[in-house]
Protein backbone atom coordinates (compact mmCIF):
# COMPACT_ATOMS: atom_id res chain seq x y z
CA UNK A 1 0.00 0.00 0.00
CA UNK A 2 2.92 2.18 0.69
CA UNK A 3 3.99 2.09 -2.82
CA UNK A 4 0.33 2.56 -4.20
CA UNK A 5 0.15 6.41 -2.87
CA UNK A 6 2.76 7.83 -4.92
CA UNK A 7 2.13 6.02 -8.12
CA UNK A 8 -1.37 7.50 -7.78
CA UNK A 9 -0.48 11.30 -6.29
CA UNK A 10 1.68 11.49 -9.71
CA UNK A 11 -1.03 10.32 -12.05
CA UNK A 12 0.45 6.59 -12.63
CA UNK A 13 -1.78 4.03 -14.02
CA UNK A 14 -0.85 0.87 -12.85
CA UNK A 15 -1.24 -1.94 -15.29
CA UNK A 16 0.61 -4.94 -13.96
CA UNK A 17 1.84 -6.20 -9.89
CA UNK A 18 3.69 -9.82 -9.94
CA UNK A 19 4.86 -10.71 -6.93
CA UNK A 20 7.76 -12.65 -6.92
CA UNK A 21 7.82 -14.88 -3.80
CA UNK A 22 9.88 -17.44 -5.16
CA UNK A 23 12.66 -15.44 -5.39
CA UNK A 24 12.49 -13.84 -1.51
CA UNK A 25 15.33 -12.25 -0.55
CA UNK A 26 17.74 -13.57 2.16
CA UNK A 27 16.14 -10.65 4.52
CA UNK A 28 13.05 -12.15 3.62
CA UNK A 29 11.48 -9.70 1.37
CA UNK A 30 9.20 -10.11 -1.36
CA UNK A 31 10.31 -8.32 -4.47
CA UNK A 32 7.36 -6.73 -6.46
CA UNK A 33 7.75 -6.07 -10.34
CA UNK A 34 5.17 -2.85 -11.14
CA UNK A 35 4.79 -2.00 -14.43
CA UNK A 36 2.70 1.46 -15.18
CA UNK A 37 2.07 4.22 -17.49
CA UNK A 38 2.85 7.85 -16.51
CA UNK A 39 2.50 11.00 -18.40
CA UNK A 40 6.19 12.14 -18.39
CA UNK A 41 9.76 11.83 -17.39
CA UNK A 42 9.67 14.47 -14.45
CA UNK A 43 6.43 13.08 -13.06
CA UNK A 44 8.06 9.46 -13.20
CA UNK A 45 11.34 10.87 -11.48
CA UNK A 46 9.17 12.78 -8.43
CA UNK A 47 7.66 9.20 -8.03
CA UNK A 48 10.45 7.15 -7.68
CA UNK A 49 11.79 9.92 -5.41
CA UNK A 50 8.81 9.56 -3.15
CA UNK A 51 8.87 6.06 -3.32
CA UNK A 52 12.60 6.09 -1.83
CA UNK A 53 11.92 8.43 0.80
CA UNK A 54 8.94 5.90 1.64
CA UNK A 55 11.89 3.46 2.03
CA UNK A 56 10.60 1.52 -0.66
CA UNK A 57 13.85 -0.42 -2.51
CA UNK A 58 13.97 -0.14 -6.20
CA UNK A 59 16.54 -2.46 -7.67
CA UNK A 60 15.27 -1.79 -11.20
CA UNK A 61 13.97 0.58 -13.89
CA UNK A 62 13.07 -0.44 -17.59
CA UNK A 63 11.30 2.51 -19.24
CA UNK A 64 9.82 2.44 -22.59
CA UNK A 65 8.62 5.36 -23.79
CA UNK A 66 5.30 5.81 -25.62
CA UNK A 67 5.17 8.39 -28.15
CA UNK A 68 3.85 11.76 -27.01
CA UNK A 69 0.32 12.65 -28.53
CA UNK A 70 -1.12 16.02 -28.99
CA UNK A 71 -5.18 16.42 -30.48
CA UNK A 72 -5.69 20.15 -32.37
CA UNK A 73 -8.46 21.41 -33.99
CA UNK A 74 -8.58 23.64 -37.30
CA UNK A 75 -11.57 25.20 -38.91
CA UNK A 76 -12.84 27.68 -41.14
CA UNK A 77 -12.71 27.64 -44.80
CA UNK A 78 -10.24 25.30 -46.36
CA UNK A 79 -10.37 22.43 -48.86
CA UNK A 80 -9.17 18.88 -48.96
CA UNK A 81 -5.90 20.16 -50.80
CA UNK A 82 -5.20 22.41 -47.84
CA UNK A 83 -5.36 19.34 -45.69
CA UNK A 84 -3.29 18.11 -47.64
CA UNK A 85 -0.28 20.11 -47.98
CA UNK A 86 -0.71 20.71 -44.10
CA UNK A 87 -0.25 17.08 -42.95
CA UNK A 88 2.57 16.60 -45.85
CA UNK A 89 4.32 20.28 -43.72
CA UNK A 90 3.68 18.14 -40.45
CA UNK A 91 5.71 15.19 -41.38
CA UNK A 92 8.62 17.84 -42.79
CA UNK A 93 9.05 18.59 -38.58
CA UNK A 94 9.40 14.59 -37.52
CA UNK A 95 5.60 14.95 -36.09
CA UNK A 96 3.06 12.38 -37.72
CA UNK A 97 -0.51 12.92 -38.20
CA UNK A 98 -1.83 9.80 -37.00
CA UNK A 99 -5.33 10.49 -37.00
CA UNK A 100 -7.63 13.23 -38.84
CA UNK A 101 -11.40 13.76 -38.54
CA UNK A 102 -13.62 16.16 -40.54
CA UNK A 103 -16.78 17.47 -39.98
CA UNK A 104 -18.24 20.07 -42.50
CA UNK A 105 -20.79 23.06 -41.52
CA UNK A 106 -22.01 26.37 -43.14
CA UNK A 107 -19.27 28.08 -41.96
CA UNK A 108 -16.32 25.60 -43.87
CA UNK A 109 -14.87 22.45 -42.19
CA UNK A 110 -13.50 21.64 -39.10
CA UNK A 111 -10.77 19.40 -38.74
CA UNK A 112 -9.52 17.62 -35.62
CA UNK A 113 -6.03 15.92 -36.00
CA UNK A 114 -4.21 14.05 -33.55
CA UNK A 115 -0.15 14.08 -33.74
CA UNK A 116 2.56 11.97 -32.55
CA UNK A 117 6.02 12.70 -31.77
CA UNK A 118 8.90 11.27 -30.40
CA UNK A 119 9.51 13.61 -27.92
CA UNK A 120 7.81 17.17 -26.94
CA UNK A 121 10.32 19.48 -28.87
CA UNK A 122 9.06 17.62 -32.13
CA UNK A 123 5.41 18.51 -31.02
CA UNK A 124 6.19 21.99 -30.46
CA UNK A 125 7.57 22.85 -33.71
CA UNK A 126 4.59 20.75 -35.39
CA UNK A 127 2.43 22.80 -33.29
CA UNK A 128 4.22 26.21 -34.00
CA UNK A 129 4.28 24.81 -37.43
CA UNK A 130 0.59 24.48 -37.91
CA UNK A 131 -0.56 27.75 -35.78
CA UNK A 132 1.31 29.44 -38.16
CA UNK A 133 -0.55 27.87 -41.40
CA UNK A 134 -3.58 28.63 -39.61
CA UNK A 135 -2.66 32.32 -38.93
CA UNK A 136 -1.39 32.46 -42.57
CA UNK A 137 -4.86 31.21 -43.75
CA UNK A 138 -7.38 32.91 -41.77
CA UNK A 139 -8.09 29.75 -40.15
CA UNK A 140 -8.63 29.27 -36.57
CA UNK A 141 -6.35 26.89 -35.01
CA UNK A 142 -7.55 25.42 -31.50
CA UNK A 143 -4.52 23.72 -29.26
CA UNK A 144 -5.31 21.55 -25.64
CA UNK A 145 -4.79 23.37 -22.56
CA UNK A 146 -1.17 21.99 -21.29
CA UNK A 147 -0.62 20.72 -18.12
CA UNK A 148 1.17 23.94 -17.55
CA UNK A 149 0.53 27.43 -18.46
CA UNK B 1 -16.57 53.93 8.45
CA UNK B 2 -17.82 56.43 6.20
CA UNK B 3 -17.92 56.17 2.50
CA UNK B 4 -18.68 57.73 -0.57
CA UNK B 5 -20.67 55.38 -2.99
CA UNK B 6 -20.27 56.62 -7.26
CA UNK B 7 -21.94 54.78 -9.42
CA UNK B 8 -25.90 53.63 -8.28
CA UNK B 9 -26.08 50.82 -11.15
CA UNK B 10 -26.91 47.61 -10.54
CA UNK B 11 -23.70 47.36 -8.43
CA UNK B 12 -24.23 50.20 -6.09
CA UNK B 13 -27.53 49.26 -5.30
CA UNK B 14 -26.25 45.67 -4.75
CA UNK B 15 -24.21 47.13 -2.17
CA UNK B 16 -26.11 48.67 -0.20
CA UNK B 17 -28.60 45.86 -0.20
CA UNK B 18 -25.14 43.79 1.21
CA UNK B 19 -24.37 46.80 3.64
CA UNK B 20 -27.81 46.48 5.04
CA UNK B 21 -28.19 43.11 5.46
CA UNK B 22 -25.09 42.59 6.92
CA UNK B 23 -24.36 45.88 8.93
CA UNK B 24 -24.69 44.21 12.60
CA UNK B 25 -22.72 41.00 11.56
CA UNK B 26 -19.53 43.96 10.65
CA UNK B 27 -20.21 45.34 13.54
CA UNK B 28 -19.83 42.15 15.84
CA UNK B 29 -17.51 40.60 13.61
CA UNK B 30 -15.20 43.06 12.84
CA UNK B 31 -16.01 46.47 14.81
CA UNK B 32 -17.05 48.05 11.26
CA UNK B 33 -19.82 50.23 11.83
CA UNK B 34 -20.82 51.18 7.87
CA UNK B 35 -21.93 54.58 7.03
CA UNK B 36 -22.98 56.23 3.52
CA UNK B 37 -22.51 59.77 3.37
CA UNK B 38 -23.01 60.36 -0.28
CA UNK B 39 -24.37 58.47 -3.00
CA UNK B 40 -24.04 59.93 -6.51
CA UNK B 41 -25.12 58.78 -10.03
CA UNK B 42 -25.51 60.71 -13.27
CA UNK B 43 -28.41 62.43 -11.97
CA UNK B 44 -26.88 64.43 -9.01
CA UNK B 45 -26.19 63.58 -5.74
CA UNK B 46 -27.81 62.98 -2.39
CA UNK B 47 -25.29 63.63 0.59
CA UNK B 48 -25.60 63.42 4.60
CA UNK B 49 -22.34 64.07 6.02
CA UNK B 50 -23.62 62.52 9.67
CA UNK B 51 -24.37 59.03 7.59
CA UNK B 52 -27.38 58.40 5.76
CA UNK B 53 -29.86 55.55 7.95
CA UNK B 54 -30.10 52.23 5.95
CA UNK B 55 -34.02 52.69 5.59
CA UNK B 56 -32.95 56.03 3.58
CA UNK B 57 -30.50 54.05 1.66
CA UNK B 58 -32.87 51.34 0.79
CA UNK B 59 -35.55 53.49 -0.21
CA UNK B 60 -33.22 55.14 -2.76
CA UNK B 61 -32.66 51.51 -4.09
CA UNK B 62 -36.14 51.41 -4.33
CA UNK B 63 -36.70 54.81 -6.52
CA UNK B 64 -33.79 53.29 -8.69
CA UNK B 65 -31.64 56.39 -9.09
CA UNK B 66 -31.26 59.39 -6.99
CA UNK B 67 -33.63 62.17 -6.89
CA UNK B 68 -33.75 65.49 -5.64
CA UNK B 69 -30.46 65.85 -5.06
CA UNK B 70 -27.46 68.62 -5.58
CA UNK B 71 -26.31 68.89 -9.38
CA UNK B 72 -22.84 67.63 -8.33
CA UNK B 73 -20.47 65.88 -10.02
CA UNK B 74 -18.67 62.77 -8.26
CA UNK B 75 -15.51 64.26 -8.61
CA UNK B 76 -16.83 67.31 -6.53
CA UNK B 77 -18.63 65.01 -3.74
CA UNK B 78 -15.34 63.26 -3.65
CA UNK B 79 -13.24 66.50 -3.40
CA UNK B 80 -15.70 68.48 -1.00
CA UNK B 81 -17.72 65.44 0.64
CA UNK B 82 -16.76 63.84 3.98
CA UNK B 83 -15.91 60.17 3.91
CA UNK B 84 -12.70 57.92 4.29
CA UNK B 85 -13.46 55.12 1.72
CA UNK B 86 -14.60 56.03 -1.78
CA UNK B 87 -16.73 53.29 -4.24
CA UNK B 88 -16.07 53.50 -7.31
CA UNK B 89 -18.56 51.51 -8.79
CA UNK B 90 -19.36 53.42 -12.42
CA UNK B 91 -19.57 51.66 -16.21
CA UNK B 92 -16.86 50.17 -17.37
CA UNK B 93 -14.58 52.25 -20.45
CA UNK B 94 -12.13 50.65 -21.71
CA UNK B 95 -10.83 53.03 -24.01
CA UNK B 96 -10.00 56.09 -21.56
CA UNK B 97 -11.27 54.41 -17.99
CA UNK B 98 -13.49 57.31 -17.51
CA UNK B 99 -15.38 58.69 -15.62
CA UNK B 100 -13.61 56.15 -13.28
CA UNK B 101 -10.01 56.94 -13.37
CA UNK B 102 -10.95 60.74 -13.00
CA UNK B 103 -12.86 59.90 -9.46
CA UNK B 104 -10.06 57.18 -8.46
CA UNK B 105 -7.17 60.05 -8.85
CA UNK B 106 -9.26 63.11 -7.09
CA UNK B 107 -10.44 60.09 -4.10
CA UNK B 108 -6.25 59.31 -3.64
CA UNK B 109 -5.47 63.53 -4.02
CA UNK B 110 -7.82 63.93 -1.40
CA UNK B 111 -6.71 60.20 0.81
CA UNK B 112 -9.29 58.72 1.06
CA UNK B 113 -8.72 54.56 0.68
CA UNK B 114 -10.79 53.35 -2.92
CA UNK B 115 -12.57 50.52 -3.57
CA UNK B 116 -13.69 49.56 -7.22
CA UNK B 117 -15.15 47.07 -9.59
CA UNK B 118 -14.45 49.04 -12.61
CA UNK B 119 -12.19 47.55 -15.31
CA UNK B 120 -11.80 50.78 -16.95
CA UNK B 121 -9.34 52.67 -14.86
CA UNK B 122 -7.09 49.50 -13.68
CA UNK B 123 -6.71 49.06 -17.85
CA UNK B 124 -5.64 52.00 -18.36
CA UNK B 125 -3.39 53.11 -15.61
CA UNK B 126 -2.77 50.40 -13.12
CA UNK B 127 1.08 51.50 -12.25
CA UNK B 128 -0.16 55.32 -12.00
CA UNK B 129 -2.66 54.44 -9.56
CA UNK B 130 -0.98 52.10 -7.59
CA UNK B 131 1.88 54.33 -7.26
CA UNK B 132 -0.62 57.12 -6.67
CA UNK B 133 -1.98 55.34 -3.52
CA UNK B 134 1.27 54.49 -2.47
CA UNK B 135 2.34 57.92 -2.54
CA UNK B 136 -0.73 59.53 -1.08
CA UNK B 137 -0.73 56.99 1.66
CA UNK B 138 -4.02 54.89 0.73
CA UNK B 139 -5.53 51.74 0.52
CA UNK B 140 -6.48 50.88 -3.06
CA UNK B 141 -8.85 47.61 -3.56
CA UNK B 142 -10.01 46.16 -6.64
CA UNK B 143 -10.90 42.26 -5.62
CA UNK B 144 -14.72 43.18 -7.76
CA UNK B 145 -13.07 44.05 -11.13
CA UNK B 146 -12.04 40.24 -11.56
CA UNK B 147 -14.37 37.22 -11.25
CA UNK B 148 -16.77 38.23 -9.39
CA UNK B 149 -17.19 36.79 -6.48
CA UNK B 150 -14.25 35.15 -6.76
CA UNK B 151 -11.94 36.52 -4.51
CA UNK B 152 -8.45 35.84 -6.68
CA UNK B 153 -7.00 38.76 -6.22
CA UNK B 154 -7.24 38.45 -2.58
CA UNK B 155 -6.30 35.07 -2.54
CA UNK B 156 -3.12 35.56 -4.84
CA UNK B 157 -1.47 38.01 -2.61
CA UNK B 158 -3.15 38.01 0.83
CA UNK B 159 -3.37 34.36 1.29
CA UNK B 160 -0.34 32.52 -1.11
CA UNK B 161 2.04 35.32 -0.09
CA UNK B 162 4.96 32.05 0.57
CA UNK B 163 4.41 30.92 -3.20
CA UNK B 164 5.87 32.71 -6.14
CA UNK B 165 3.16 32.44 -8.24
CA UNK B 166 3.87 31.34 -12.06
CA UNK B 167 1.35 31.60 -14.18
CA UNK B 168 -2.71 32.20 -14.35
CA UNK B 169 -5.62 30.76 -16.41
CA UNK B 170 -8.76 31.20 -15.90
CA UNK B 171 -12.72 31.08 -17.43
CA UNK B 172 -13.23 34.88 -16.50
CA UNK B 173 -16.40 35.76 -18.54
CA UNK B 174 -19.60 33.94 -17.45
CA UNK B 175 -21.57 35.17 -21.02
CA UNK B 176 -19.03 33.36 -23.52
CA UNK B 177 -19.20 30.40 -21.18
CA UNK B 178 -22.69 30.20 -20.61
CA UNK B 179 -22.86 30.35 -24.91
CA UNK B 180 -20.23 27.70 -25.15
CA UNK B 181 -21.57 25.15 -22.83
CA UNK B 182 -24.90 25.24 -24.47
CA UNK B 183 -23.07 24.83 -27.46
CA UNK B 184 -21.29 21.90 -26.45
CA UNK B 185 -24.91 20.59 -24.99
CA UNK B 186 -26.82 21.10 -27.64
CA UNK B 187 -24.64 21.27 -30.93
CA UNK B 188 -26.30 24.55 -32.30
CA UNK B 189 -24.98 27.70 -33.92
CA UNK B 190 -23.53 30.09 -31.96
CA UNK B 191 -26.36 32.58 -32.83
CA UNK B 192 -29.15 30.83 -31.69
CA UNK B 193 -27.53 30.43 -28.29
CA UNK B 194 -26.47 33.98 -28.20
CA UNK B 195 -30.66 35.17 -28.57
CA UNK B 196 -31.59 32.43 -25.41
CA UNK B 197 -28.27 34.11 -23.29
CA UNK B 198 -29.79 37.79 -24.12
CA UNK B 199 -33.34 36.54 -23.33
CA UNK B 200 -32.11 35.03 -19.84
CA UNK B 201 -30.21 38.66 -19.64
CA UNK B 202 -26.82 36.56 -19.76
CA UNK B 203 -25.69 38.57 -22.60
CA UNK B 204 -26.02 42.40 -23.47
CA UNK B 205 -27.66 43.40 -26.12
CA UNK B 206 -24.56 43.99 -28.30
CA UNK B 207 -22.32 41.09 -26.79
CA UNK B 208 -19.34 41.94 -28.69
CA UNK B 209 -17.35 43.30 -25.91
CA UNK B 210 -17.81 39.51 -24.50
CA UNK B 211 -17.45 37.42 -27.39
CA UNK B 212 -14.19 39.05 -29.15
CA UNK B 213 -12.77 38.11 -26.03
CA UNK B 214 -12.24 42.05 -24.85
CA UNK B 215 -13.43 41.87 -21.27
CA UNK B 216 -11.66 38.57 -20.68
CA UNK B 217 -8.60 40.37 -22.10
CA UNK B 218 -8.80 43.13 -19.12
CA UNK B 219 -9.02 41.02 -16.79
CA UNK B 220 -6.39 38.64 -17.60
CA UNK B 221 -4.33 42.54 -18.25
CA UNK B 222 -5.82 43.24 -14.78
CA UNK B 223 -4.43 39.82 -12.83
CA UNK B 224 -1.00 39.65 -15.04
CA UNK B 225 0.01 43.87 -13.18
CA UNK B 226 -1.64 43.15 -9.50
CA UNK B 227 -0.92 39.30 -9.45
CA UNK B 228 2.31 38.70 -11.59
CA UNK B 229 3.90 42.29 -10.76
CA UNK B 230 3.91 42.53 -15.19
CA UNK B 231 3.55 46.16 -16.30
CA UNK B 232 0.91 45.19 -19.32
CA UNK B 233 -1.60 46.76 -21.61
CA UNK B 234 -4.50 45.82 -22.99
CA UNK B 235 -3.45 45.95 -26.26
CA UNK B 236 -0.40 43.58 -25.13
CA UNK B 237 -2.88 40.89 -25.29
CA UNK B 238 -2.69 38.11 -27.94
CA UNK B 239 -6.61 37.82 -28.21
CA UNK B 240 -9.17 35.62 -30.24
CA UNK B 241 -13.02 35.57 -28.96
CA UNK B 242 -15.04 33.00 -29.68
CA UNK B 243 -17.45 33.82 -32.57
CA UNK B 244 -15.27 31.27 -35.06
CA UNK B 245 -16.73 28.65 -32.64
CA UNK B 246 -18.63 26.09 -34.67
CA UNK B 247 -20.82 23.37 -33.60
CA UNK B 248 -18.86 21.17 -35.30
CA UNK B 249 -15.89 21.93 -33.71
CA UNK B 250 -17.78 21.45 -30.87
CA UNK B 251 -18.54 17.76 -31.90
CA UNK B 252 -14.90 17.06 -32.95
CA UNK B 253 -13.88 18.08 -29.10
CA UNK B 254 -16.41 16.24 -27.17
CA UNK B 255 -15.66 12.71 -29.25
CA UNK B 256 -12.08 12.79 -28.18
CA UNK B 257 -12.43 13.91 -24.59
CA UNK B 258 -12.54 18.09 -24.39
CA UNK B 259 -14.90 20.66 -24.28
CA UNK B 260 -13.55 24.19 -25.95
CA UNK B 261 -13.63 27.06 -23.42
CA UNK B 262 -12.58 30.46 -23.81
CA UNK B 263 -9.38 30.84 -21.67
CA UNK B 264 -7.61 33.93 -20.27
CA UNK B 265 -3.63 32.75 -19.53
CA UNK B 266 -0.84 34.77 -18.07
CA UNK B 267 2.49 34.10 -17.23
CA UNK B 268 5.90 35.52 -17.68
CA UNK B 269 5.97 34.87 -21.31
CA UNK B 270 2.30 34.44 -21.87
CA UNK B 271 -0.44 36.68 -22.27
CA UNK B 272 -2.93 35.67 -24.41
CA UNK B 273 -6.64 35.00 -24.40
CA UNK B 274 -8.45 32.70 -26.35
CA UNK B 275 -10.51 29.23 -27.19
CA UNK B 276 -8.88 26.14 -25.70
CA UNK B 277 -9.50 22.44 -25.72
CA UNK B 278 -9.68 21.51 -22.51
CA UNK B 279 -10.13 18.12 -20.80
CA UNK B 280 -13.86 17.30 -20.00
CA UNK B 281 -12.30 16.11 -16.36
CA UNK B 282 -10.05 19.90 -15.77
CA UNK B 283 -11.01 22.07 -13.15
CA UNK B 284 -11.67 24.91 -15.67
CA UNK B 285 -14.21 22.96 -17.45
CA UNK B 286 -16.56 24.88 -15.40
CA UNK B 287 -20.62 24.83 -16.86
CA UNK B 288 -22.78 27.70 -17.48
CA UNK B 289 -22.11 31.68 -16.03
CA UNK B 290 -19.45 29.95 -13.56
CA UNK B 291 -15.99 31.62 -13.84
CA UNK B 292 -12.91 29.47 -12.56
CA UNK B 293 -9.22 30.73 -12.14
CA UNK B 294 -6.22 28.30 -11.75
CA UNK B 295 -2.78 29.46 -10.42
CA UNK B 296 0.08 27.74 -10.87
CA UNK B 297 2.64 28.10 -8.01
CA UNK B 298 6.07 27.13 -7.00
CA UNK B 299 5.01 25.42 -3.79
CA UNK B 300 1.53 24.83 -3.38
CA UNK B 301 1.65 23.78 -7.62
CA UNK B 302 -1.97 24.35 -8.64
CA UNK B 303 -4.85 26.14 -6.78
CA UNK B 304 -8.36 26.42 -8.74
CA UNK B 305 -11.32 28.51 -7.41
CA UNK B 306 -14.58 28.15 -9.02
CA UNK B 307 -17.30 30.36 -8.10
CA UNK B 308 -20.15 33.33 -9.99
CA UNK B 309 -18.05 35.94 -11.83
CA UNK B 310 -20.85 38.41 -12.21
CA UNK B 311 -23.92 40.03 -10.42
CA UNK B 312 -24.53 42.28 -7.87
CA UNK B 313 -25.20 40.10 -4.67
CA UNK B 314 -21.90 38.00 -6.09
CA UNK B 315 -19.68 41.27 -7.13
CA UNK B 316 -20.68 42.70 -3.34
CA UNK B 317 -19.10 39.55 -1.78
CA UNK B 318 -16.17 40.96 -2.90
CA UNK B 319 -16.75 44.62 -2.50
CA UNK B 320 -17.18 44.12 1.16
CA UNK B 321 -14.44 41.74 1.55
CA UNK B 322 -12.29 44.60 -0.04
CA UNK B 323 -14.03 47.31 2.95
CA UNK B 324 -12.58 44.70 6.08
CA UNK B 325 -9.90 44.42 4.45
CA UNK B 326 -8.70 48.11 4.89
CA UNK B 327 -10.00 48.16 7.71
CA UNK B 328 -8.36 45.99 9.36
CA UNK B 329 -5.50 47.20 7.28
CA UNK B 330 -6.10 50.68 9.09
CA UNK B 331 -6.58 48.76 12.74
CA UNK B 332 -3.23 47.04 12.00
CA UNK B 333 -1.41 50.53 11.33
CA UNK B 334 -3.04 52.49 14.23
CA UNK B 335 -1.86 50.02 16.85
Amino acid sequence: MKALEPISKFGGNIRNVVHKREKKTKLGLVPVTVILEIGDRGRFRRMLSELKARGIRITHVGEREELRKRIVLIGGKMTVEDLREITERMEGTGAKVSDMRLSMGEKGMAVRLSLDGRDERVLEEALSLLERISEERGLLFLKALEEKA
Amino acid sequence: MKFIIVGFGNLGKGLIKALSQKKEFLEKRYGLSPEVSAVVDEYGAVIKEEGFSFKELLELVEKGRVVGGKRMSGREVIREVEGEVVFELTPTNIETGEPGLTHIREAMLSGKHVITSNKGPLVVAFKELEELSKKRGVEFRYSASVGGAIPVISLAKKILTGNKILAIRGILNGTTNYILTRMSQEEVPLDIVLREAQELGIAEKDPSLDLEGVDTACKITILANAVLGRNVKLKDVKREGITRITPQMMRLAHEAGFTIKLVGMASEKVLEVGPKLVPLHHPLAVSGTLNAVSLELDLAREITITGFGAGPQETSSSLLGDLVDIHQTLMGKNK
